[in-house]
């Protein structure tokens, strides 16, 4: 296997390592790698990076408004049951 | 430590109902800031969003005296809300929707599996971990409503790959394959922007 293969099987799996969704194996076999790797160490880092942004990128809060209608409605339709009990 | 959680742990006490409500305040009305956020993916729109998840949760608490105790009560939301969106809010939509992966437009496709991982600079990588909140709700907005979704629940809500399968009630091998371009659509525009952003802000000129 040339240089350019190997490297193209490793970034075939860079969502599943950072799911960690690989086997020990495998997860070994692609840290081997990057040690020896710098531009797959770069895309490895770039996709650790996006994933950071990601999360951070999506931290909504629901209108209290939204919340004091399901409590509304929550104890209604508890109340209704029980009276139908 | 309780172990499996299959078996329901005690025999359901004959609960009143403020009781219940009680419950389901403390272990499915705390989702309610994460199921607004999914929602809003889904809907695009507040106002939208905000009616699928009072739907989502008055039926998660009708269907709650029977909830298993030891299940995961969020991907269970989650799952009600999909299916909310799906059969509620998508039936009052005029305009034609995309009903499965094979309508995606071959273009798309070939966009999307041309991508192998993306590198940056390290300016680029700068501009990329201060890419503004705004920008990257967009990027996703713009994905397919079904690539949208998982990426959003692996990326966002970190759900494994079988719990979103669960979840989108969708065979696991489609919900790697959305995902696998859905994120590489996603992680090239967001690398675009970057690269933009980079630029415009004079990232490394001194």
């Amino acid at each position: 296997m040339d240089e350019h293969e190997r490297c193209h099987r490793i970034l075939a799996r860079v969502f599943a390592f950072h799911d960690e969704a690989l086997d020990e194996a495998e997860a070994d076999e692609i840290r081997q790698h990057l040690l020896g790797c710098e531009p797959c160490l770069g895309k490895f880092e770039v996709e650790r990076a996006m994933r950071v942004l990601i999360r951070r990128s999506f931290g909504e809060s629901a209108p209290s408004r939204l919340r004091e209608r399901i409590r509304e409605k929550l104890s209604l339709d508890s109340f209704n049951d029980q009276a139908l009990a | 430590m309780s172990a499996t959680p299959s078996a329901p742990v005690d025999p359901a006490p004959a609960a009143t109902g403020d009781d219940l409500v009680a419950r389901f305040e403390d272990e499915a009305l705390i989702y309610l800031d994460r199921l607004y956020g999914a929602a809003l993916r889904m809907t695009r729109n507040p106002a939208d969003a905000e009616d699928i998840v009072q739907e989502t949760f008055t039926k998660a608490f009708a269907a709650f005296k029977d909830f298993k105790q030891g299940t995961n009560v969020k991907a269970w939301l989650y799952r009600i809300l999909t299916n909310t969106f799906i059969n509620s809010y998508r039936k009052n939509q005029r305009q034609p929707i995309i009903a499965n992966g094979n309508e995606i437009e071959d273009w798309q496709l070939a966009k999307a599996d041309a991508h192998s991982p993306v590198g940056l600079h390290s300016a680029e990588m700068e501009a990329l971990n201060r890419l503004p909140d705004t920008r990257v709700k967009q990027a996703l907005h713009d994905l397919s409503e079904e690539f949208r979704m998982v990426v959003f629940l692996a990326d966002v809500e970190g759900f494994s790959y079988k719990e979103i399968a669960e979840i989108m009630d969708t065979p696991l091998g489609t919900v790697m394959s959305r995902l696998n371009r859905g994120r590489a659509q996603l992680r090239a525009k967001l690398a675009d922007y970057a690269k933009q952003y980079g630029i415009k802000t004079g990232v490394g000129n001194g």
